[in-house]
């Protein structure tokens, strides 16, 4: 093959690559074109629909959490009625609190379900934000109420134990009267009484502690405060329940150290009257 | 019998059923009256305390009794978790 021919054959080939490029390339333009316009379409669908699925996620969890605390504060407030041992100023008090707190997340329920329905997005984050600051009163009442509860409870084991321990002393007399050595259940009957007089007291405190806490409201010392007492009422109940287990073994001693007593008396007597 | 002592007889009867009819009204609406001052629930709170323990020292007594103080420590222990978790949660929230 001669250099002619196959310069011919370059050129024609280079020519016709240029023209086929030369025809092709616009279609290929356009189809680019085409292309990105339809993924910045699709793109800005599929984040249209990722932020509505987003806000009616956070809407969703909004509305669970708001219904969670409602019916934590409903069952506080049914326990809160119950104590006994706060002033019926304190008990109001309280109960008021719970009221307002659920009537404020009933309220911002509403609100939210109404900024979704409107798609009004500011709206919504304002109202999301309110979460948090409700959550600060619900946060402290919460605590207060149910150790308020507990502390009620305490007081209320405690004095039954100390009833308790009058019909413990008269069946050790009476034991006792039968020639029966009570030494050991005269000393639990003391520990029992110092328990339940101790629980008692230390229920009272940890009531005394929360009864009177007021909302930070944002304002740092007054939190440190709320935490503080709340921690201290805490242990106290924790205390008292301690004292008041110890007082229930102390009980249950007794209870078997007379009855042992009893069957002794029976036994002597049987033995005596044949 | 006179008509004067028939007439008396009638008025006493007629008295008596007044009467009777009286008392019955006067029982009845005592017994529905609804409770204004709360002192329904005063009682029943304060029962609830004195209703822990009798006063009884036979053996069934007090093993009554603590079965009840044992029951009530129950309801403590749960009244204490309650305290907890509000505490725990209290502190994730910051407050």
């Amino acid at each position: 093959m001669n250099y002619k021919k196959i310069n011919a054959v370059v050129v024609s080939a280079i020519v016709g690559i240029a023209l086929f490029s030369a025809g092709a390339m616009p279609v290929f333009a356009q189809g680019t074109t085409s292309t990105s316009a339809t993924n910045l379409r699709m793109r800005a669908q599929k984040n249209a629909a990722n932020t509505v699925a987003r806000v009616t996620q956070t809407v969703n969890r909004a509305i669970t959490e708001i219904a969670n605390r409602v019916n934590a504060l409903t069952s506080l407030e049914t326990r809160v009625n119950a104590i006994q041992k706060l002033s019926s100023s304190e008990k109001s008090s309280l109960s008021s609190q719970i009221q307002t707190q659920i009537t404020t997340m009933k309220n911002l329920q509403a609100q939210i379900t109404a900024d979704e329905n409107s798609n009004s997005t500011s709206s919504l984050k304002t109202d999301m934000q309110s979460i948090t600051k409700a959550y600060r009163i619900y946060a402290l009442i919460i605590p207060q109420g149910t150790i308020a509860a507990a502390g009620d409870r305490a007081t209320a084991i405690a004095n039954a134990i100390t009833t308790l321990s009058v019909s413990l002393q008269t069946r050790i007399t009476q034991a006792q009267a039968t020639g029966v050595t009570m030494t050991s259940s005269i000393s639990a009957l003391a520990d029992l009484k110092a328990k339940a007089a101790d629980a008692d007291a230390q229920a009272q405190a940890a009531i005394g502690k929360v009864a009177s806490l007021v909302p930070d409201n944002g304002d740092a010392t007054v939190l440190q405060a709320n935490n503080a007492a709340l921690k201290a009422a805490r242990t106290d109940i924790q205390t008292a329940q301690k004292d008041l287990v110890t007082a229930r073994q102390d009980a249950q001693s007794i209870i078997q150290a007379v009855k042992a007593a009893e069957k002794t008396k029976a036994a002597t007597s049987t033995t005596s009257n044949p | 019998m006179s008509k004067k002592i028939k007439i008396i007889i009638g008025v006493i009867v007629a008295v008596v059923v007044i009467g009777i009819v009286w008392w019955m009204i006067k029982k009845s609406q005592n017994a529905s009256q609804p409770n204004v001052n709360g002192t329904e629930a005063t009682a029943n709170e304060s029962s609830t305390e004195n209703t822990i323990v009798s006063t009884g020292t036979s053996d069934n007594d007090l093993d009554q009794d603590m079965n009840n103080i044992s029951a009530q420590l129950n309801g403590l222990s749960s009244d204490t978790a309650n305290v907890d978790a509000s505490m725990a949660s209290s502190s994730q929230s910051g407050q």
